[in-house]
């Protein structure tokens, strides 16, 4: 792993780690706190870790769904929060570093050496690259097109405008 | 290729933040996920040593990763008890294992 790559992901990491225990909001800490495995699993996998890095994942992709689940969900349900989509600071900070994660991430596989091809491989560096950008680009849009789905449907419980 | 004295000093940092959150915060959430960013850190120190050592990172990783999982289970099960019968969620408060 090239010194950039890691420093830009261990920055990222540390400022959540930051923000995480010392913002006042439990589910924001929560929040923060699945950032920080994701990016840790992006640094461990670049640490020559690919399976441990896996499992990493797996643990924060199951805290994030258990947080949704138990507190997040019920906690808007039972205050009635708006699903308004606000635009503002924290938000674009937070698009900008998803885009810029997503734009490492690429270049990072297509920049790795391309491995010998064992037998009944088809696929290279190249196509996983496109891969992963496809897959980032589509899962960003498809959470664009919910989000502006639920704005839409102001009857539905607790999205009131 | 990045030095291990970085991905040290990296882990270092990410403990000393977590146990601060540890021993400063008193929310059961934030104290749940400074146990997470800590243990983060100990598997990301496992990683470089092994990987300055020589040797495969799973072995001494995976148990790491076991403490990980149990602390996010085990904390996010008492966080949710805690949750369904008082909204806020102070561990000083919780001194007693019965209602």
């Amino acid at each position: 792993m090239q010194p950039i790559l890691f420093w830009s992901l261990a920055v990222i990491s540390l400022l959540a780690s930051a923000s995480a225990v010392t913002t006042g909001r439990p589910v924001r800490a929560l929040l923060l706190g699945v950032i920080v495995l994701g990016v840790d699993a992006g640094l461990i996998f670049g640490l020559g870790a690919p399976l441990l890095a896996s499992e990493v994942l797996l643990v924060g992709a199951a805290a994030a769904l258990l947080t949704w689940t138990l507190v997040v969900r019920p906690r808007r349900l039972r205050l009635g929060a708006p699903g308004r989509v606000r635009m503002n600071i924290s938000r674009l900070l937070a698009l900008g570093a998803v885009a810029y994660l997503t734009v490492l991430l690429v270049w990072a596989i297509a920049a790795s050496p391309d491995v010998e091809p064992q037998p009944g491989d088809h696929l290279g560096g190249e196509f996983g690259s496109w891969a992963a950008g496809a897959l980032l680009g589509g899962a960003a849009a498809a959470a664009w097109v919910v989000t502006l789905a639920r704005r839409r449907r102001p009857d539905e419980p607790g999205e009131a405008p | 290729m990045t030095p291990s004295s970085h991905v040290l000093l990296f882990a270092v940092l990410q403990v000393a933040i977590g146990l601060a959150g540890l021993i400063t915060r008193r929310t059961g959430e934030v104290a749940v996920v400074s146990g997470l960013v800590m243990l983060s850190g100990v598997l990301v120190a496992f990683c470089a040593l092994a990987r300055a050592l020589g040797e495969g990172p799973q072995a001494g990783g995976v148990v790491v990763l076991l403490l990980l999982i149990a602390l996010a289970v085990v904390g996010l099960i008492c966080l949710y008890a805690f949750h369904r019968y008082r909204r806020a969620v102070v561990v000083d408060e919780h001194d007693r294992m019965r209602r």
